[in-house]
């Protein structure tokens, strides 16, 4: 499940300047296919989940097959914190923001 | 032996068909490709990816799977002599779903490709015996042997709500997603994992042909013919248990594949089993490569799961069987 428009994740993203893959959706958390995944090119991919399946998604990405990708050939998969980027208190929201942030702008 | 030219010909269009809906299937998705990469012209390594990476193994996986189960069902359906059996209807991928149900939950991920074949087929064989056991008092009727089926597929389910229950709330979803069928995360490495046994299980089946046939005219009638019905069952019922247990680690619960094509096939090559194996094989293979396509575009750039449409489509088909059956 992805994180689509009118949701509060991603204007979580929008406010760490970066750019969702899933904003064009129709429905606010699509399931995109890993096809459409791979179309739309993430240069950063974030993942999180309440539980355990992080690590299985993060090793999925990171198979050999997937290396085009741009978030994969720079290794730039990140697995957040599920109580920061889910539960949107006013506090988590910004520190969401800023952790957004560092991920899609290292160098700064 | 005398092989009437007209089947052949049908396998032969059948063949043909598969590679035909093969090629047009890979370029079919929710991302427009042109048909230029069968020239080996492919635009950018993002296209290449979703072809080679993403598609295929899908496509390949749907083709396997779609083989195994239409091969199970026509087995099943002649040695039972049940127009109703196949994998699903006799409970044995519901036994498949609980073994692999127990791995996902239980197992640790790194060696996840090699037990989920072995889980399943676990399960499959549990349940195989279950409904062997139970249907062997009754001397295999038709209603005793989908009774027992039907109701082991429901304690399955059961168990595997049992384990939901129970597990952390986060991996149930994600098996209740694999459970529904779907092929969205198959990889290579577990299809390189099912393809030998498969095609073994496959092949032997075909050599076994005739002692199908055999078994098909009744227990009485085959020991005549120099078969013996209880062993030649038992060994055929560990051969189908081997092909589901494989199909339902790939890509969970789907359903009616073995029930639908092996009727539509014996309408059309008749009821002979080494010709029905073969095209019940290839149009099987069709079926599950244009459901799963199907499955990954209507609804795009979100996916079904592809258990959704062999269960809409099937579960019509059943309905039809069993409203035409004229003595079930």
């Amino acid at each position: 499940m992805t994180a689509g428009p009118n949701t509060f994740i991603n204007d979580i993203i929008k406010y760490g300047y970066g750019r969702n893959i899933a904003a064009d959706s129709k429905i606010s958390w699509p399931t995109l296919s890993v096809e459409e995944i791979i179309r739309r090119n993430p240069n950063v991919i974030i993942i999180s989940d309440m539980g355990g399946m992080t690590e299985q998604a993060k090793a999925m990405w990171q198979e050999e097959r997937f290396a085009g990708i741009p978030a994969v050939k720079s290794k730039r998969i990140y697995v957040m914190e599920s109580e920061l980027l889910c539960q949107p208190t006013p506090t988590n929201f910004i520190k969401a923001v800023k952790q957004i942030w560092k991920y899609l702008y290292p160098g700064y | 032996m005398e092989i009437p030219v007209s089947r052949l010909l049908i396998i032969g269009l059948l063949l043909i068909l598969l590679i035909g809906v093969v090629i047009i299937c890979l370029g079919i998705g929710s991302t427009g490709i042109s048909y230029n990469f069968l020239f080996g012209a492919l635009g950018s390594p993002v296209e290449s990816t979703i072809i080679w990476q993403v598609r295929l193994p899908r496509i390949l996986a749907s083709l396997l799977v779609g083989v195994g189960l239409a091969v199970a069902g026509s087995v099943l359906q002649a040695i039972l002599r049940n127009p109703l059996a196949e994998p699903y209807t006799l409970g044995i991928s519901g036994g498949a779903a609980l073994g692999v149900t127990l791995a996902l939950i239980a197992a640790p991920l790194a060696v996840l490709n090699f037990t989920l074949p072995v889980a399943a087929f676990i399960g499959a064989i549990g349940s195989m015996l279950l409904v062997y056991l139970v249907a062997s008092r009754q001397h295999f009727t038709v209603s005793s042997l989908i009774l027992s089926g039907v109701i082991l597929s429901f304690i399955c389910s059961s168990l595997v709500l049992l384990i939901f229950a129970v597990a952390k709330p986060t991996e149930v979803q994600s098996v209740l997603y694999f459970l529904m069928g779907n092929f969205s995360t198959v990889d290579y490495s577990l299809l390189k994992v099912i393809v030998l046994p498969l095609a073994l299980s496959v092949g032997v089946l075909i050599v076994l042909g005739r002692d199908i046939d055999a078994l098909s005219l009744g227990d009485e009638k085959a020991m005549h013919l120099g078969v013996s019905a209880r062993s030649m069952r038992r060994l055929i019922f560990v051969i189908t248990s081997v092909i589901t247990g494989c199909c339902v680690a790939v890509c969970g619960m789907v359903g009616f594949v073995g029930l639908m094509i092996p009727h539509i096939m014996r309408a059309l090559v008749g009821p002979k089993q080494q010709f029905l194996i073969i095209s019940s094989a290839l149009s099987g293979a069709v079926f599950l490569i244009i459901s799963d396509t199907l499955a990954r575009t209507v609804i795009a750039p979100t996916e079904l799961p592809v258990g959704v449409i062999t269960g809409l489509v099937g579960g019509l088909f059943f309905i039809g069987v069993i409203a035409n059956a004229k003595n079930i």
